[in-house]
């Protein structure tokens, strides 16, 4: 993916309007006729009222646009229209002299809670205009926590309660998208079935990863596999399964120069093979660039084969059509002390960091895992029972 | 610009929450290493203190370095992203976070100096 599909594949269809709405107000606001002065002095808003005024009214115009891409859902309709409407009657409140903090802390959180709770239901997949507008939110909320005067007490608490709702709201979308994410295709058919893994219950497969926390894929064909997908696709996993049967126990893997790529045990430990990375080879069941395996208890299972693309921003082969599709990374390198991480649910990295996506990759599993041969993931738990019933005695 | 150091404090505090829970995701990622932990904490505290200080010379001298080390930051992931291996993941709320935030807190520390200036300068 390169970057311009990066930042589409992001954006949720149905909240392109939602997206556009702030955009719509801001030309509202500047070509609209102005006002001529009134013969009496009009008092200046301080800036904080001032950016608050405009960050509720954004908030505002984001919700009020969202009914436009869930109108098949009248109560979650009608619910973005009166928080829309709130949102913009404390914006007036706040810019006119009367009270508005109260209610707006309570309104912001009021969102702030319902949209992980929606995310973390799977009624809806976080994805970055809703993360932005929390972003926005988030703001107004400080500036009703933390006023301007000078009440030291006040002052702390409400610091400490914004940092809170941050680092709580970012922890439960980031884990929301993860988990979405890793569940993705659980529960499908697997090659060869009626749709083969690719669209389940209507469920959207690219929800967890339009949150781009760690994870970025790009949007995923709805059109059905042609049969030559299908062949295709069964094809490479049948190839890829044949090949890889060498590999089961992990020894010969390390004894054909795979190392792990980070984390040493776990469900999902990526073992690398950086002749085969440089190999100029895509797609290539003999010499897979990376494996999956799980290492844990004592034991190791080969879960999967990781093919990986040279480069990133390059489109890549999709035998399967929609069936076999890529993912990509968006990670931080940090410098002090040298590590590795997967970017928020912010889009943030720790400090003094540099932010890359990674080339994209695919996994073609090779044992009989709830979701079939090319699922982005399975459930921990699977993984584990998977592990302690087939896994190869192994120890570091 | 009456009430500015309320808005820059407000937004350090999100930088702040922000660095806290990148923080904590790369501990995770890196097996729960407390070497993560120290540069993070110290970069948090010192936004925190900084920001509540911004009318003070040291404050807003702090904060333009910081801040001005956080644009570096994101100008070097966008050149790095134009190496072959890696492309720099550009969507919304990196855009904000990683530019709108920082140049926004900068924007008012540069302000707050100039205002100093400019009242020295009368005096």
């Amino acid at each position: 993916m390169n970057p311009a599909q990066i930042f589409a594949a992001g954006i949720a269809p149905d909240h392109i309007p939602a997206l556009l709405a702030p955009f719509v107000l801001l030309a509202v606001r500047f070509f609209r006729p102005r006002r001529p002065a009134g013969p009496w002095p009009v008092p200046e808003v301080p800036l904080p009222t001032r950016v608050f005024a405009a960050l509720m009214w954004i908030s505002a115009a984001v919700h009020m646009a969202l009914p436009f891409g869930h109108h098949d859902n009248l109560v979650l309709a009608a619910a973005f229209l009166g928080s829309g409407v709130a949102y913009g009657w404390l914006a007036h409140r706040a810019v006119h002299g009367r009270r508005y903090r109260t209610l707006s802390v309570l309104l912001i959180l009021a969102t702030l809670v319902a949209y992980p709770a929606v995310v973390l239901s799977g009624a809806e997949g976080p994805d970055q205009v809703g993360t932005a507008t929390a972003l926005v939110e988030l703001v107004a909320l400080g500036l009703c926590l933390v006023t301007g005067k000078p009440r030291r007490l006040r002052k702390v608490l409400g610091s400490l309660g914004l940092l809170l709702v941050t680092v709580l709201a970012g922890t439960v979308t980031w884990v929301g998208a993860l988990a979405q994410h890793s569940s993705d295709g659980a529960g499908a058919a697997g090659v060869g079935h009626e749709h083969a893994g690719h669209e389940h219950a209507g469920h959207d497969h690219a929800a967890g990863a339009r949150a781009q926390a760690g994870v970025l894929m790009a949007p995923h064909d709805d059109a059905p596999p042609t049969p030559d997908q299908v062949r295709g696709a069964i094809e490479l996993a049948g190839r890829t399964r044949a090949e890889l049967a060498r590999y089961t126990d992990i020894h010969a893997a390390l004894a054909a120069g795979y190392r792990p790529t980070l984390g040493r045990t776990g469900y999902t430990v990526h073992l690398e093979n950086k002749a085969y990375g440089n190999d100029g080879r895509i797609l290539d069941p003999v010499h897979p660039e990376q494996l999956m395996y799980a290492i844990a208890d004592g034991r190791a299972t080969l879960l999967s084969a990781v093919y990986t693309m040279p480069y990133a921003g390059r489109s890549a082969p999709t035998p399967g059509g929609p069936l076999t599709h890529w993912h990509s990374h968006n990670v931080c390198l940090t410098v002090l002390p040298p590590g590795f991480s997967l970017v928020d649910a912010y889009g943030g990295c720790p400090s003094f960091a540099v932010k890359v996506a990674i080339p994209s990759m695919m996994h073609v599993w090779v044992v009989d895992n709830p979701g079939g041969p090319y699922v982005d993931g399975v459930p921990d738990t699977w993984t584990r029972a998977f592990n302690l019933t087939r896994g190869v005695p192994f120890h570091w | 610009m009456k009430g500015y150091p309320q808005l820059a404090y407000v937004l350090v505090l999100l930088q702040a929450g922000l660095t806290t829970l990148a923080m904590l995701g790369e501990v995770m990622v890196m097996g729960g290493n407390p070497l993560y932990l120290p540069v993070p904490l110290a970069h948090t505290v010192l936004l925190v203190v900084a920001g509540s200080n911004i009318r003070r010379r040291w404050g807003a001298i702090t904060l333009t370095v910081l801040e001005s080390l956080s644009l570096l930051g994101f100008w070097l992931s966008v050149a790095i992203g134009f190496l072959p291996w890696v492309v720099y993941p550009v969507n919304l709320t990196g855009l904000l976070t990683d530019l709108a935030l920082p140049a926004s807190v900068l924007f008012l520390a540069l302000w707050s100096l100039a205002r100093r200036g400019t009242a020295g300068a009368v005096a």
